[in-house]
């Protein structure tokens, strides 16, 4: 018997309307898990390196961990797998709520779509097993209202994600949202495109059985013994949600501002955790198996954003649609973060589109025919709300912006790509590397586009400590040496967190990595130790650069903008400051043991067990040298 | 001639300046670590150890960044007169 696992996937073939299921032990799940680690391998086995990320032939996917649905803490995360329309590559997304939690407690591990739907549709699934029906009447409505509709027809207690209009209208950073109001987000990378691209417009799912666990005293014994200090650690978290870091990352230099140049700003006080707990906090809200409850529930009951009711901002959104134009207007922010929870934008990426434009509006780069007569300014809400209306709609200026930053600012030129700050295409999440340089190799290198979380390096460069990596103590945060080395590490382990589709929060609040081991053996009967552990998240990551590589992706993408590495901040914490990249990706490099052009070694490879993957890199090299030698480029 | 008193300057960030009341304090110092510091400012602004977890040995950890010239600082940091040290909200990230 399979432990922690359902042993079945669901395998939806929307051009048909064919549902079967897969069982899940047909892929090495030691080797690769579950959620984005397990989403890679059949990403690369399944979708070609040339397929347009918005046409049937790519795969989209939601994936558990084997944790899900037990009482592992924050195990009721999922990922969001697909060919990424943001990057042309890779492209995950991770993702709270109740959603995935629910899918596990239905029977499933995960989802996969395939092909297109001739018009929308949603899947309804349960115990008994799934069907599609018809979404015709869903189309064109909001995330919201959505939710609200599906569980009418199917049921009040179903867990419902969904994309608004901007995964319709293929908007490159559509998100696909969760639970309704509280509005939990797969955001990163243009997943709702792919869903919209699809014709999928929801999945509703209703379930309640626990899956089997192996050793369940024990894991008890060992979440036991554990939650005590993260919970005493995440009281801040806990009472004021990732709001309260808008203070002190502006202290830090760490805040962007002022589309990344400006490194300090009084404003920041307005849109901090304690603002938002005067101003508008009504509650606060928890993801399934979560004991730290960081989310946050807000009301505004009057001025020009009355009416908002729904999930707070985020740090990240109280960033980009804060800081990032200049606007410190709370109940202003939490209307464009409802507005865009709606419309299913990525938050992170909307706002950077709009500081963008803001910019090169008023450096005249946009005609002001398109901006209503006049240039944008900075620290004007009504021009958050009205770009984020027209970005979802793909109306006038919006429609240059659906497409991120970096494909505006090749249309825009004028030196516009200087302060475009992606990677990859993906806009940059709101930390800024000047400040804490580890940021710096961690954007340039991870695979969906830049992305924090995917290596959390930034926390060793402040309060963490992970001895069992090497780190008794946080780094200097503004040296360069040791950086590449460390952020590489920490990538390995949070390949972990989703796989296992656990929160980074536990980490940042004193779980320590041999958890993970202990947790996974106990639910599984395995054997892991955290090497071996630690060699999985490796693989998985490694597996992800060679798909990369594969869609054309080599070192040349592991850059960062001008704005970043040659225009240090004049004020602020971070002031002077500018990391060091190419001192940091040689060393990234040599200690993942890829070549100079950022491609993994067949030696590295097959030390991970990825053998044909190492052929193929063998192949890739014996052909670039055929046609050297042939002269035929 | 006389000698100025060795000073460190603090200031208080977010909800440390609620906690302290005051946004900045300057501190009689001669010599010590950001955790002598630490048990120091929560003997003057008492409201401050709300975010300090103390345990049986003592300082375990703070619910805040204590930046000594900017750097991140751990409870065993020097910190000398002339320094500028700065008690901040934590980032969550997220």
């Amino acid at each position: 018997m399979v432990y922690g696992y359902t042993g079945k996937i669901l395998r939806v073939d929307l051009s048909s309307g064919r549902i079967s299921e897969v069982p899940t032990a047909s892929w090495d799940l030691r080797a690769f898990i579950g959620g984005s680690g397990l989403g890679a391998r059949i990403l690369f086995d399944e979708v070609s390196p040339g397929a347009d990320p918005l046409d049937p032939e790519n795969l989209l996917m939601f994936l558990t961990g084997p944790l899900a649905g037990t009482p592992a803490p924050t195990s009721g995360r999922h990922a969001v797998v697909a060919k990424s329309p943001a990057t042309g590559a890779w492209g995950e997304s991770d993702v709270g709520g109740t959603w995935g939690h629910t899918l596990k407690l239905a029977g499933y591990d995960g989802v996969i779509f395939e092909g297109g739907a001739p018009g929308p549709v949603y899947l309804w699934i349960t115990r008994e097993g799934a069907e599609l029906r018809p979404a015709g009447h869903l189309w064109g409505r909001d995330s919201f209202e959505t939710d609200a509709l599906v569980k009418a027809e199917t049921a009040p207690g179903a867990a419902v994600t969904a994309i608004g209009p901007a995964g319709e209208n293929l908007v490159l950073f559509a998100s696909i949202m969760s639970d309704g109001r509280h509005a939990r987000a797969a955001g990163r990378g243009g997943l709702g495109a792919v869903m919209g691209s699809k014709k999928l417009k929801a999945i509703a799912v209703l379930g309640d059985r626990e899956p089997s666990i192996a050793r369940r005293a024990e894991l008890m014994a060992s979440i036991r013994e554990i939650a005590p200090t993260i919970s005493q650690k995440a009281q801040g978290l806990r009472a004021q949600g990732t709001a309260r870091g808008v203070t002190g990352a502006e202290a830090l230099g760490d805040l962007p501002i002022k589309n990344w140049s400006q490194g300090a700003w009084k404003g920041a006080e307005n849109l901090s955790g304690d603002a938002m707990a005067e101003k508008i906090l009504t509650g606060r809200y928890a993801c399934a198996r979560c004991f730290i409850g960081c989310g946050r529930e807000v009301k505004v009951d009057s001025g020009p954003y009355a009416g908002v009711e729904s999930g707070g901002p985020e740090y990240e959104t109280l960033a980009s649609f804060g800081s990032l134009c200049l606007v410190d207007d709370l109940e202003a922010v939490a209307y464009a973060n409802e507005l865009s929870n709606r419309l299913g934008l990525d938050t992170i990426s909307a706002g950077s589109a709009i500081a963008f434009a803001i910019e090169a509006s008023q450096r005249g780069l946009i005609p002001v025919s398109e901006t209503g007569g006049r240039r944008l300014a900075w620290g004007d809400p009504v021009v958050v709300v009205d770009l984020l209306r027209q970005i979802a709609a793909r109306r006038g200026l919006g429609d240059l912006l659906a497409g991120g930053v970096r494909k505006a600012a090749s249309a825009i030129g004028g030196g516009s790509e200087d302060y475009a700050i992606e990677v990859k295409g993906v806009e940059f999440p709101m930390h800024d590397p000047r400040a804490l340089h580890s940021l710096a190799v961690a954007y340039a290198t991870s695979n969906r586009g830049a992305c924090h979380r995917q290596a959390f390096s930034h926390g060793l460069e402040a309060r963490m400590s992970l001895p069992e990596l090497g780190y008794d103590q946080p780094l200097d945060r503004f040296a360069d040496l040791g950086k590449g080395t460390m952020t590489a590490k920490m990538q390995n382990l949070m390949e972990l967190f989703g796989s296992l589709k656990l929160c980074g929060f536990l980490l940042s609040n004193g779980l320590k990595p041999r958890y993970l081991a202990g947790w996974l053996n106990h639910v599984t009967g395995w054997d892991f130790d955290l090497p071996e552990l630690l060699r999985a998240g490796e693989r998985s990551f490694n597996l992800k650069r060679v798909y990369n590589v594969r869609c054309g992706l080599s070192a040349r993408d592991d850059r960062l903008p001008a704005r970043i590495l040659r225009e240090p901040n004049s004020e602020g914490g971070a002031a002077g400051s500018l990391p060091r990249l190419n001192v940091m990706l040689q060393e990234y490099y040599e200690y993942r043991g890829w070549d100079s052009e950022g491609v993994p070694t067949p030696a590295r490879l097959r030390e991970l067990g990825l053998d044909a993957e190492a052929r193929m890199i063998e192949e890739r090299v014996g052909n670039a040298r055929e046609r050297a030698s042939t002269g035929t480029g | 001639m006389t000698e100025t008193p060795a000073m460190v300057r603090v200031y208080f960030g977010g909800h440390l300046r609620t906690l302290a009341g005051t946004e900045k304090a300057e501190i009689s110092w001669s010599s010590g670590s950001a955790g002598d510091l630490l048990d120091l400012l929560v003997g003057k602004f008492p409201r401050l150890g709300e975010d300090v977890l103390k345990g049986p040995k003592g300082l375990e950890d703070a619910r805040f960044l204590v930046l000594v010239n900017r750097i991140v600082a751990c409870w065993d940091h020097p910190v000398e007169p002339g320094d500028e040290v700065r008690i901040v909200p934590p980032f969550e990230g997220g």
